[in-house]
Order: C-alpha cells, then structure tokens, then sequence
C-alpha cells in the first residue's frame, strides 16, 4: 500500500506521470474504465516504490515496463477482446492511424503472447509490434543493446511462424 | 539524440523533464527541427491537460489515499449482512480441530519470530473465503497477527490489510528454504529478510533463499504484511540443498502462472515442477475479498 506521505508530493506524482500511465493503460485495454483503474493500481504502486523507482535512470522506463505487464495480466484473465472494444481508442490523436487490419493482426500476436515467452521477450514484443517503436528507441527504453533485441525479435518471429503454420495445417486437417 | 532520427521515448522523457541538460538539448534542438515529434509533444501535452481535468488528484486522493474504499461485490452479494466475527470464529474453531498436536510447538516458534508483541493494524476490511494448504511431511504452517493478538491460520479465517503473516517450515534435511508469492494479477513477490521485493521494481541478481535449521519447526526470519491488493495470493516455499537467485524463482512462478489455464487456481504443489532440481514445494493459497 502506498505510503501517505506529504500530500503535495504525491500530487506533484500524480500530476506529472498519472496521464503516462493512464495513456498506455488505454492503449492497451481500450477500455477508459478499465485503463483507469489500473492506471490507479500502477500509480499506487509508483507511489510505494517510488524510493526505488526515482534511484532508476528513468521513471518512465519503470512506466513502461510496469504498465505492459500488468495489461498483459489482466488480459490473461479475462482473455483479451480484439478490437470489438474500441472505446477510447479512437479518442486518442496518437492512436488514430492504426487500421482494423491491423488491431487484428496485432490481436493475434498478442494472443499468442500467452504462451510462456519471459518477460524480457514479452516487453520486446509488445513495443515492438503495439507501440510500433523503432529498436532504438527500445534500447532506450530497456538499455538492452540493440543485437539482443534483434536476437529476441527473431526467436519470437521463428515462434510466430510456426504458429501460423501450425493453423494453417489445422484449417486443412481432414 | 542525432537531430535527423526521431525517437519517441526521448521526446517523452523530455516531456516529462527527465534526462540530464545534454540530452535535453540535444532532444530540444530535433523537437524545433522535427515537425512529427512537434505534433507528439504537442499530443502528450494536450492529453495530459485533457486527463487532469477529468481526472484531478482529488478524486484520486479522495478514492484511494484517504481511506475511502469502493463497496465490494461481496457486499452486493449478502456477505456483509453476516456479522464479521462469525467467519472468524468459524475459522480459528477449525483451525484449533485440526492442529491441535503442532500448535503448542508451532506457538512457540512463532513466539521466537515475534518477540515484541502487539502492532497497530489497517482497519481495512478483507475477507478470506478460506485458505487450503498443502499436505504430506514436511511443514508449511502460519500464524497471523491482528490487534496484538496472534492465530494460526486455517480455513475460513478472514483476512486484512496489514494482518501480519508469519510462517514456520520445517526443513525436512534441506539447507535452503525460499517464499515467494503471486497475486491475482500475476504479481510475482519475493520475500527476503529485509522484506518484500516486487518483481515491478528491479531485483538483484541475488539469493533469496534462507539457511534452513531442521531441528524443529523454525518460523522464517521474517513475517509478511498483507497490502490492499484485491485477491487470492499463492505462496510457495521452496526447499532446496542451495539457495535459488531470485530471478530464477520470480520466472518459474510467473511462467506456471501463464501456463494455468485457471489462474491462481489452478496452481498447486501438484501442477507446480519445482524451480531447481531435487527441491521440494509446498503451496498454499490464501483467497481474499475486499469488503
């Protein structure tokens, strides 16, 4: 539980990174009700780690990888919904050039992300193909160098294919 | 930051006032230069405005820093017209049916992990549907302690914020033993003598695991405080002829729990193939509702 600590403090917390947090909980739940929950559930935790969390180079980092994991959680449990729940998502001027093609493929990648990958695969995966963000700008977020993270990008995208083959040979099994 | 390539989470930083002066610099010379991280910074900005408006820290504040807590599901479902100390009461009778032989011994060790007695406790209210423990030899029992006074848990004990948590193991001739934990919404915990580390902050690539004594049943050289967090938790001790890194522990537990295909629920010792070979696991879960 978040300590009380000086009032003014957690406002000034709040003020500067709850509108972080709520901004990447939406993209990932498109759901404002629910991204504002969890973005209350993320801030909570900021606030009882924030001695940790302010020592880092970045609290945005810790944003970042904080906020995907628990999206990630929750879309586990209630098993993630595709882009038939488009609340919220159109609102948003950073959101409004992604295609229903592609929400739907990236639903199938990101369904896939179930499957027992390591956190650190994960993270890769989800800023890569639902941020959109560059290798570069995931060294920057992660500090990994950019080789391990084309190394990760590949066993995920050998993985990936076999997926796919993997269905197309159930969607002709006779 | 080379003013001809454009990275999305340097202006962000930026917008947030991170980064030392350089970098700052640097970001604001390819912003001035850059119409696309202009319109994004000009976007982060505007949402920003947009979310504190509808959402001032005040009601923040008011829903989750000042005690005010939303009505639980168990309350629209007629749990809350019982009295609270039925539950309760229902729990430590059963509890005191089926240990009778271990708790004298068990007290005691309990009394050694303990020795100042009483603590203030977070009035919250978060009510346990029952917790199941693990069987076989070996160990895995504990005692909770509220309003100075302390109980061995057992089923249908209900359960709050900030109730202290104290575990006793017995080491079964292994040399380490680890706790770890999970929460409903995948949270991995791991417990060392300092406290609680959560797997969202960074962990050390270091051991957590203690030095089992195996004379008699020893409580572990720390307690856990029970957070706020809604849910079941599912605690694991893990015993081990060498002690287990943390990272180690914290993966194995996260990929059993994606794996689950019933959540919490379908964790336990017998779903569960301990991190390291020749260690063994005891499992118990422990189910929560906010009130």
């Amino acid at each position: 539980m978040a300590s009380t600590g000086d009032r003014t403090r957690q406002q000034e917390l709040y003020e500067k990174y709850a509108p972080v947090i709520y901004r990447r909980c939406l993209r990932f739940l498109r759901s404002k009700e629910e991204a504002q929950d969890a973005t209350s559930d993320i801030f909570l935790k900021l606030l009882e780690h924030w001695d940790s969390v302010q020592n880092q180079e970045s609290a945005l980092f810790w944003i970042h990888r904080t906020t995907t994991n628990h999206c990630i959680s929750l879309w586990r449990r209630r098993k993630f919904q595709g882009p038939d729940n488009e609340e919220g998502w159109e609102d948003s001027p950073l959101h409004a050039d992604d295609s229903v093609e592609k929400r739907i493929i990236l639903r199938d990648i990101l369904n896939k992300l179930m499957f027992p990958w390591n956190k650190a695969v994960r993270e890769i995966v989800m800023y890569t193909y639902w941020d959109g963000y560059t290798q570069d700008e995931i060294s920057t977020l992660t500090g990994m160098a950019p080789s391990t993270i084309r190394k990760y990008l590949t066993r995920f995208r050998r993985q990936a294919q076999q997926w796919k083959l993997e269905k197309l040979e159930g969607e002709h099994a006779y | 930051m080379p003013t001809d390539t454009c990275n999305r989470v340097l202006v962000e930083r930026y917008a947030l006032g991170e980064g030392g002066l350089e970098l700052r610099q640097a970001t604001r010379r390819h912003v001035d230069a850059c119409a696309a991280c202009r319109g994004l910074l000009t976007a982060l900005e505007t949402e920003r405005r947009d979310y504190l408006t509808l959402h001032p820290f005040r009601e923040f504040s008011a829903r989750h820093l000042d005690g005010h807590r939303p009505v639980g599901k168990a309350v629209l479902e007629g749990h809350a017209f019982l009295p609270r100390w039925v539950p309760a009461l229902a729990g430590l009778a059963t509890c005191l049916l089926i240990l009778p032989l271990v708790q004298h011994r068990l007290l005691n060790a309990y009394s050694d992990a303990f020795p100042n007695g009483a603590s203030d406790v977070d009035p919250t209210g978060i009510r346990g549907k029952g917790v199941s423990s693990s069987q076989g030899p070996g160990v895995m029992e504990y005692f909770f302690k509220r309003d100075g006074q302390v109980r061995p848990g057992g089923p249908g004990e209900a359960y709050r914020s900030g109730d202290e948590l104290q575990f006793v193991y017995a080491g079964g001739g292994y040399a380490y033993v680890s706790l770890v934990s999970i929460d409903s919404r995948g949270a991995v915990s791991l417990y060392r003598e300092a406290g609680a580390t959560s797997a969202e902050t960074s962990i050390e690539n270091s051991a957590v695991s203690v030095k089992a004594k195996n004379e008699r049943p020893q409580p572990l050289p720390f307690g856990v405080t029970l957070d706020d967090s809604p849910g079941s938790e599912f605690f694991v001790m893990v015993f081990s002829a060498a002690p287990i890194e943390a990272p180690v522990l914290q993966h194995w537990l996260e990929d059993a729990y994606t794996k689950s295909q019933n959540g919490l629920e379908g964790l336990s010792k017998s779903t569960l193939t301990p991190p390291v070979p020749k260690a063994r696991i005891k499992t118990l879960l422990m189910r929560k509702d906010r009130v």
